[in-house]
């Protein structure tokens, strides 16, 4: 579809690929990454490898470095150690105290609150990488209409940013960022501000752009349904590190840590004791038999599927119901489980407030973790 | 660390820069030559200042008897009447302004003023004509025989020539000042919060009084502090209607201490050092006003149809507006432009005595009226290019909002106090600077007795305007916006150019239209560094009232009023539309 230029001068043809095998496959690859503002410590080690053509998420809650990430990838940050490689070529290495400008790094990215250039139309912002390539006019317009046409703006491109509505103006964003035929491309956030209709509706189509053109998409986000949609992988972040990476289902099925779990509400984490029949709750509710889980296990989850309401005669614990909320095409109950803790449990019909609800559980559904959701504990390194 | 790793001498790509966006070689070098800029703009003249206070010989290159004169200024009986002359005539006029100012905003913010839009544009106009002018036009209108005893019969003359006259003068250029602040904050603050205390029982004015009022003080003590420090460093008004019933500030102090035999520069400076404390002195008062009361409300979306109607009241308020904009505006203009259209001034009002002679003299350039309205606008437009790029290079260093954590770059801080320097400095004080900088003896060369000097005063004395539209405009652009460009392919400079310059570039011409608009018609330092033989537009209309010949000098003030107040007017129009989409 698109001819892949060449963003800025390429330096991959010029280096021996033998000491960096494993990297010069990767379109990203980042390496024991610091970053540091003054005392405060962003990025505190971050490894990660992103083949062409794939799409990773960056996950995390605000304040996790994931922004901050994606910027230094971008070269909008220096790193403080650590080094940065786009398809095998370095672009920044903290030890050799370097760090290729953004322009020189051939990247496309769209930006959270789009940073279209107000003065110039529609045309022009998305043109503007092939023009600073030093592509001909004629070329230039041709694929600027084309990137246009794609986000289904070819009729807007004489308009001024400021005459769009703010979907229209991140699809400026997008045929911007992929008009330079750049293989890879960051996405901050980009659809935190929109509605949450047209924010579906967008991740569809960035979805099919970036299989269609065979992107490689790294995509910072706090929402989960976006990460889950367009990710083929994962990466949740907490305090400067990447806790857990792994593909959306597995994230879903085995996450790492009660925090994960917490933070990607797949449930009510509660903690647990072992006793002599089995792992009971705080308040003495017998759960699983001794078996079920590894010695040193302090938490558990009850994920929503490990739980279904039943006859009071098959129930595993009864929960209490606080609220019953109709969403359209059922109930959303919250409830009180016997540990102290709220799930929130989609109901086939209305639970009364205060009502007591038998719940059959599936143990096979319930996971286990060492330490509670409090502690972002990162599995590799241990802390 | 198992990436890729590479060795220094490997890399053979592009140059590697160091450092955050900030660094590099190219913001180094303009950050240099903008403080370089500076220092000889700036700095330098202002320094001199400071040795020529502290050491009365430094003229003769010597630092001897340091502070000698100190005792013998700060003692003599003048500096102390002058001092207290300008805190009085600073302080009437703040109050006049808020007297005058604040009651005519809260009518427009709050009410549904009939032509609310017209009434600003109107209030516009007593501010665009300097104030010197207007009080030549005040001086035919009130003087014995003037325009209103011819009239009327009555003579206001005592009146015009006293303290009071001269606040009131000040005071009719000086309110718009007030009154777009204020009536900005009321619109602001509006109807949202004063409507909230309504519903809570308070009466309309009452929510005005208790919470309209207070919300506004940041804003009020920042006009307040404007029109005090215009007021202290204004020269015409006090100059001509003081002079007639032995009235001196400071600035007039100065101007004597420099021109009139035994002529003292060690006083002028000492004096110009009290004026420049008198102005921080005021901008420290609203500082701790500012802060103290910003509550921090002010912003944010203003509620539509807020504002009450007038129901009966909308005539008297008419008439008010009116008589306001006929005073300040309408009544000197008019003197003027009879002044201008007279053959002489004592053949009176009669429409025999009418022509347009002093016109066709002006055309003539007889008495050098058509040559000084062209070193005007000639120098003005030299001062408005330089102090637009001085100022552009000065926001650029100080203001551009940087990457995340980005801090501010090395110098910063300097470039910024120097250029905000000139702000607690009035035109006399850039005079004396200039004087005594650019007449060392050691000067292999000297800008001095050129029109150079004219050039340097107007820049060192606008420079803070240019400094402040263009570091607002610079805070309005998202780092995104340049981000996005460097990650597009897009080096520093190429970045700058492309998207920064262009989305600052109309709060830099509409800065340089202003400079262009008060450096023609600049008048005190005009007076006391202009060349040998030079007439700009101030010192022409002075000296033609010096010497009695009114009517060419007032047919040049009509024409630099209109030119300079009609050219901004139309660029700024010009520049909407072609900046409405197409």
């Amino acid at each position: 579809m698109f001819d892949r230029i060449t963003g800025g001068p390429q330096v991959a043809g010029t280096e021996t690929a033998t000491d960096a095998t494993e990297a010069a496959t990767a379109a990203i690859a980042v390496a024991s990454l610091r970053l540091s503002y003054g005392p405060a410590e962003i990025l505190r080690g971050i490894d990660l490898s992103l083949a062409p053509g794939r799409a990773l998420a960056l996950l995390g809650p605000s304040g996790s470095g994931k922004t901050t990430l994606l910027r230094a990838i971008a070269g909008l940050e220096a790193p403080s150690a650590g080094t940065i490689a786009l398809n095998g070529r370095v672009v920044a290495d903290a030890t050799a105290r370097r760090c290729l400008p953004p322009e020189k790094r051939g990247l496309g990215m769209v930006f959270q609150d789009y940073a279209l250039w107000p003065h110039l139309s529609v045309a022009r912002n998305v043109s503007f990488a092939l023009e600073m390539a030093g592509v001909p006019r004629a070329e230039r317009e041709a694929r600027t209409l084309a990137s246009l046409d794609r986000v289904g703006l070819g009729t807007m491109a004489a308009r001024r940013p400021a005459q769009l509505s703010g979907g229209q103006q991140q699809r400026v964003g997008i045929a911007r960022a992929i008009a330079s035929g750049a293989g890879t491309v960051l996405f901050d956030e980009p659809l935190s501000n929109l509605d949450r209709e047209l924010r579906e509706t967008m991740v569809d189509e960035i979805a099919a752009l970036v299989a269609d053109l065979g992107l490689t998409a790294l995509y910072v986000t706090h929402d989960h349904a976006e990460a889950f949609s367009l990710a083929d992988e994962v990466a949740v972040m907490a305090a400067g590190r990447i806790v857990q990476s792994a593909p959306p289902e597995r994230l879903v099925d085995a996450p790492a840590s009660a925090w994960i779990a917490a933070f990607l509400r797949l449930g009510a984490v509660l903690p647990v004791r072992v006793g002599a029949e089995g792992w009971a709750l705080d308040d003495g509710t017998p759960v699983a038999p001794p078996a079920a889980a590894p010695r040193g296990t302090t938490h558990v989850l009850f994920t929503r599927r490990a739980l279904t309401p039943c006859a009071t005669a098959d129930a595993a614990l009864t929960a209490r119901v606080r609220r019953c909320l109709f969403k359209g095409e059922g109930y959303l109950a919250t409830l009180d489980l016997p540990g102290g803790a709220t799930l929130h449990l989609p109901l086939a019909q209305r639970a009364d407030p205060g009502e007591a609800l038998p719940l059959s559980l599936n143990i096979s559904a319930l996971r286990w973790f060492a330490g509670g959701p409090d502690q972002h504990a990162d599995p590799q390194t241990g802390d | 660390m198992t990436g890729p790793r590479m060795t220094g001498p490997r890399m053979t790509g592009p140059r590697m820069t160091t450092g955050r966006l900030a660094g590099g070689l190219l913001p180094l070098l303009g950050r240099g030559s903008t403080i370089a800029a500076l220092v000889v703009v700036v700095a330098l003249p202002f320094a001199f200042i400071a040795l020529q206070a502290v050491f009365p010989e430094i003229g003769a290159g010597s630092f001897a008897r340091p502070l000698a004169h100190l005792a013998t200024v700060l003692r003599s009986e003048d500096f102390a009447t002058q001092t207290r002359n300008t805190l009085a005539l600073g302080a009437g006029v703040v109050v006049a302004s808020f007297a005058v100012g604040v009651p005519l905003a809260a009518l427009r913010a709050l009410t549904r003023l009939p032509g609310a839009l017209i009434w600003d544009l109107v209030f516009l106009v007593p501010f665009m004509i300097p104030p010197y002018i207007a009080t030549l036009g005040w001086i035919m209108t009130l003087q014995p025989a003037g325009y209103l005893q011819q009239l009327t019969g009555v003579s206001l003359g005592p009146q015009l020539f006293s303290f009071p006259g001269i606040v009131a003068v000040m005071t009719l250029h000086c309110f718009p000042v007030v009154y777009f602040a204020a009536s900005r904050a009321f619109t602001a603050i509006g109807a949202r919060t004063s409507d909230a205390s309504r519903v809570f029982g308070a009466g309309p004015l009452r929510a005005f009084w208790r919470v309209t009022l207070p919300l506004a003080t940041p804003a009020l003590a920042a006009s307040g502090l404007l029109v005090f420090a215009m007021t202290i460093e204004e020269y015409g008004t006090p100059a001509v209607l003081g002079a007639r019933f032995g009235f001196d500030v400071l600035v007039t102090g100065i101007d004597t201490s420099l021109s009139d035999w035994p002529i003292d520069l060690p006083k002028a400076a000492l004096l110009s050092i009290a004026l420049i404390a008198l102005s921080l002195a005021a901008f420290a008062l609203q500082r701790w006003v500012a802060t103290r009361r910003d509550a921090g409300v002010v912003g944010g979306k203003a509620a539509r149809a807020a504002t009450r109607p007038l129901c009966g009241w909308a005539l008297p308020v008419l008439v008010l507006f009116a008589a306001v904009a006929f005073v300040s505006t309408g009544l000197p203009l008019l003197a003027i432009l009879a002044t201008a259209l007279s053959r002489t001034i004592s053949g009176g009002l009669t429409p025999d005595n009418l022509g347009l002679g002093n016109f066709r003299a002006v055309l003539a350039d007889s008495s050098g009226a058509l040559s000084a309205l062209g070193t005007s606008f000639g120098l003005g437009l030299i001062s408005a290019v330089m102090a637009g790029v001085l100022g552009l290079a000065v926001a650029f260093t100080t203001a551009r909002r940087g990457s995340r954590g980005g801090r501010r770059a090395p110098g910063a801080a300097l470039i910024d106090a120097l250029s905000m320097l000139p702000n607690a400095a009035p035109g006399v004080v850039v005079a004396l600077g200039l004087i005594l900088l650019w007449n060392q003896p050691a000067l292999p060369a000297t800008p001095y007795n050129t029109l150079a000097i004219l050039v340097l005063a107007y820049v060192c004395i606008l420079l803070p305007q240019p400094v402040r539209y263009t570091v607002a405009a610079f805070q309005q652009v998202d780092p995104a916006l340049e981000a996005a460009a460097r990650v597009h392919g897009a080096g520093p400079a190429r970045a700058a150019w492309r998207v920064l310059v262009p989305l600052v570039a109309p709060s830099v011409l509409a800065a340089m239209l202003l400079v262009f608009t008060v450096a023609a018609r600049e008048l005190v330092a005009s007076l006391l560094v202009a060349p040998v033989g030079v007439d700009t537009i101030g010192t022409y209309i002075w000296r033609q009232f010096d010497q009695g010949s009114m009517g060419e000098g007032m047919a040049v003030a009509f024409l630099a009023i209109v030119a300079t107040t009609l050219v901004p007017i139309v660029i700024l129009s010009a520049m909407r539309r072609l900046e409405m989409p197409g």
